[in-house]
């Protein structure tokens, strides 16, 4: 959690924590405000294409797959329902090619019969008997394994349909060894109007055999039932042998057709079905939707992982490039905010400033007058000697003195706050300059037991320079190294005189260092490493700038931990490159 | 001897004033009112000192002191300000002011750069205070 949040602090824009309040009416935008919509804007304009081509892809990919799917289930169940009908067809040629092959003579002959049933073994395969039956009905020959010879027929149901079409395929049903068999017929019509029907009994091992040669997956099924749904050929999964299969019979067709349905268990199927011609039975491939849809599955995890992944890829650079924007924006804002307040304050002290003088001219005068009104009035009672004994009245003479003489101490006072605005180039002694700054921190480096140690060698020459610029220049830097050092630290103050008219001067702390991160900043306006505690961010940003102002020139090197090394160049003269500003008058 | 002072102040009263001061202190001290009249007044008569003021009515104070140590170089002029800042100071000290006082001013301080000691003209110093 602890890492969380200092992540947060990492990755945090600086203008979060900015607040519009009323007081800052400067602040031209709610930065937070902005950032979301130009978050949430270029989101929207990003992700909605991305999802709608996705979606529209995904509907594609599935529709094609489904397709597909079907397709291959159609030319499967198509295949199959030709082997089929291939395979009955053989069957019934067989009986045909007999039966105009043989004689009516011949094959009532039982030695003849047999003959044929084995060769149709041979030949062939599946083949149980071969019986004849006259129009009558009755079972006049039969080659096999039953003894069904005289048998009487002429009321069955194959019967009869074999004598009203001329061809009959039955169902599959348990015969009296209870395998599952089938029998087909084939009527010959005579030529004196009446006929015979060829009956076989087909084993259907040979139809089962033709189907579960059909290599289909695992969760996969084919069967033949008939048109009242007994299933008819062994089924994996949709019903036993000759009872009534789990699933809708689908209607009528005489085409191959591919529908979509529910198993019992309510998974989705696909069901591909043929309606064998010329037989009872309906060819049923069914197929499980999930298994068939695997390779659709894998596909869509694959396209919504890249979705997703490219969704989180985009809103990153979409946060990254929002955050930069306007953390650009908010820079921009703070420069020009600063450059607002300064020009503001600095304008407003010049208004004080010129106000002052105007007002201490004025005054001069009349004070003046005072002046030497009292004078004169003293002078005067001076001389007689009935006032001079007189205490009281020299006593408010006097007063009258002292306080005229406060007035003046007051306007020079005020012209020469006026003054500070004005930078006037002075010769000064910088020996001398710098020990009484450096007063201003005696004390504490008593009381801290800071040792200061000046260096500043006897031919620096006297530097033409600004005061008070160059006593805040000094005091700053100072006042930083203090707050820096602990209590004994080691305070170092050198001036080397450097080619060109220059004067470098260091001061050296021992004192907590500043990151080599921190020192590309130090010198930006409002940058504190003080935090709220009082720093305005101001002392060195104000430094840098009155050196620049004279052409001078700051530079900063400082450790971790070891202590931090300003340094100062300053030209000797500056009243040649500075243009000085009478701003005061 | 008698020191003859010219005292010149826009100002009537603290001329005024000033000159009678200066009178009760055994000096010979006349006061005019602008620049003109006091250039006059160098002309006609002579004069070991002046005092002046920098803001006249006429003439500019510094132009008055210009005109004055070309003609009497010798001559002792203490200026007495209510406006003048240091830079005016600085050059009326460079045309040959001998101290110069923002108003109002102590008199005794005043007679005392006024009367001078002898090598006082060669370190003509500003008086701040």
């Amino acid at each position: 959690m602890k890492k969380l949040l200092h992540l947060f602090t990492k990755i945090k824009p600086k203008f979060w924590d900015i607040r519009v309040s009323k007081t800052q009416v400067q602040i031209l935008f709610n930065y937070r405000r902005v950032w979301l919509i130009s978050i949430f804007m270029l989101t929207v304009v990003s992700l909605i294409p991305l999802s709608m081509f996705m979606i529209f892809n995904f509907r594609l990919a599935h529709e094609a797959i489904q397709r597909e799917n079907r397709l291959r289930t159609e030319r499967l169940t198509s295949n199959t329902r030709r082997t089929i009908t291939y395979f009955l067809e053989e069957r019934l040629d067989a009986l045909r090619f007999i039966i105009r092959e043989k004689r009516f003579n011949t094959l009532k002959n039982n030695v003849e019969l047999i003959y044929l049933l084995r060769n149709l073994q041979m030949g062939f395969g599946g083949y149980i008997d071969l019986g004849l039956i006259d129009s009558f009905g009755l079972h006049i020959n039969y080659a096999g394994p039953f003894d069904l010879q005289g048998k009487n027929y002429s009321n069955q149901k194959w019967f009869i349909r074999c004598v009203e079409d001329g061809t009959y395929v039955s169902d599959v049903f348990l015969g009296y060894r209870k395998l599952p068999h089938m029998i087909i017929a084939l009527k010959l019509p005579m030529q004196n109007g009446s006929f015979y029907i060829l009956r076989t009994t087909l084993d259907i091992q040979k139809l089962i055999q033709i189907l579960s040669s059909l290599e289909l997956s695992e969760k996969s099924d084919v069967f033949l039932c008939n048109h009242e749904g007994l299933v008819q050929t062994p089924s994996k999964y949709y019903g036993e042998v000759l009872k009534r299969v789990d699933l809708p019979i689908p209607e009528y067709s005489h085409r191959t057709q591919v529908i979509e349905a529910t198993d019992k268990a309510g998974n989705p199927i696909l069901i591909g079905y043929a309606y064998i011609q010329n037989s009872p039975f309906i060819l049923m491939l069914v197929k499980r939707s999930e298994e068939i849809m695997k390779s659709w599955y894998s596909l869509r995890d694959e396209i919504i992982w890249l979705f997703c992944g490219s969704t989180v890829i985009i809103f990153i650079v979409i946060l990254g490039i929002s955050t930069f924007m306007v953390n650009k924006v908010y820079e921009a804002d703070q420069t020009r905010l600063r450059a607002m307040e300064s020009l503001a304050s600095s304008s407003r002290l010049i208004t004080v400033g010129r106000l002052a003088a105007g007002v201490s001219h004025e005054i001069n005068n009349p004070l003046a007058v005072i002046n030497e009104n009292a004078g004169l009035i003293k002078d005067l009672f001076t001389l007689k000697k009935e006032y001079k004994e007189d205490q009281q009245l020299m006593e408010l003479i006097d007063a009258v003195l002292d306080s005229v003489e406060r007035c003046g101490e007051i306007t020079k006072q005020l012209l020469g706050f006026a003054r500070h605005f004005e930078p006037q180039i002075k010769p000064l002694q910088l020996n001398r300059v710098i020990s009484e700054f450096l007063s201003f921190h005696r004390k504490e480096a008593l009381y801290r037991n800071i040792d200061i140690n000046m260096d500043i060698p006897e031919d620096i020459p006297v530097i033409y320079f600004d005061r008070m610029s160059l006593q805040q220049i000094f005091l700053n830097l100072i006042n930083n190294a203090f707050q820096a050092m602990k209590d004994g630290g080691h305070l170092d103050i050198i001036v080397n005189r450097q080619q060109n008219d220059y004067i470098s001067i260091i001061i050296r702390d021992n004192g907590c260092g500043i990151s080599s991160e921190d020192q590309k900043k130090i010198f930006e306006p409002f940058f504190t490493t003080k935090g709220l505690k009082g720093g305005t961010g101001l002392g060195l940003s104000i430094t840098y700038g009155l050196v620049r102002k004279f052409n001078g020139d700051i530079s900063v090197q400082s450790k971790i931990g070891e202590g931090t090394t300003f340094t100062v160049t300053l030209p000797i003269n500056s009243e040649g490159d500075f243009q000085n500003e009478n701003l005061a008058r | 001897m008698h020191m003859k002072i010219l005292v010149v102040d826009d100002e009537k009263k603290i001329a005024d004033a000033l000159a009678q001061r200066l009178g009760l202190r055994d000096f010979d001290a006349t006061p005019v009112y602008d620049g003109t009249s006091a250039l006059s007044r160098l002309r006609k008569d002579t004069f070991d000192g002046i005092i002046l003021d920098l803001r006249l009515p006429d003439i500019d104070g510094i132009q008055v002191l210009r005109q004055t140590m070309e003609a009497f170089p010798d001559m002792r002029v203490v200026i007495l300000s209510g406006h003048g800042n240091e830079q005016d100071f600085k050059i009326c000290l460079e045309l040959g002011a001998v101290a110069c006082f923002h108003k109002p001013a102590n008199i005794l301080k005043l007679i005392e750069s006024l009367v001078g000691s002898s090598d006082e003209k060669t370190s003509a110093s500003l008086h701040k205070d």
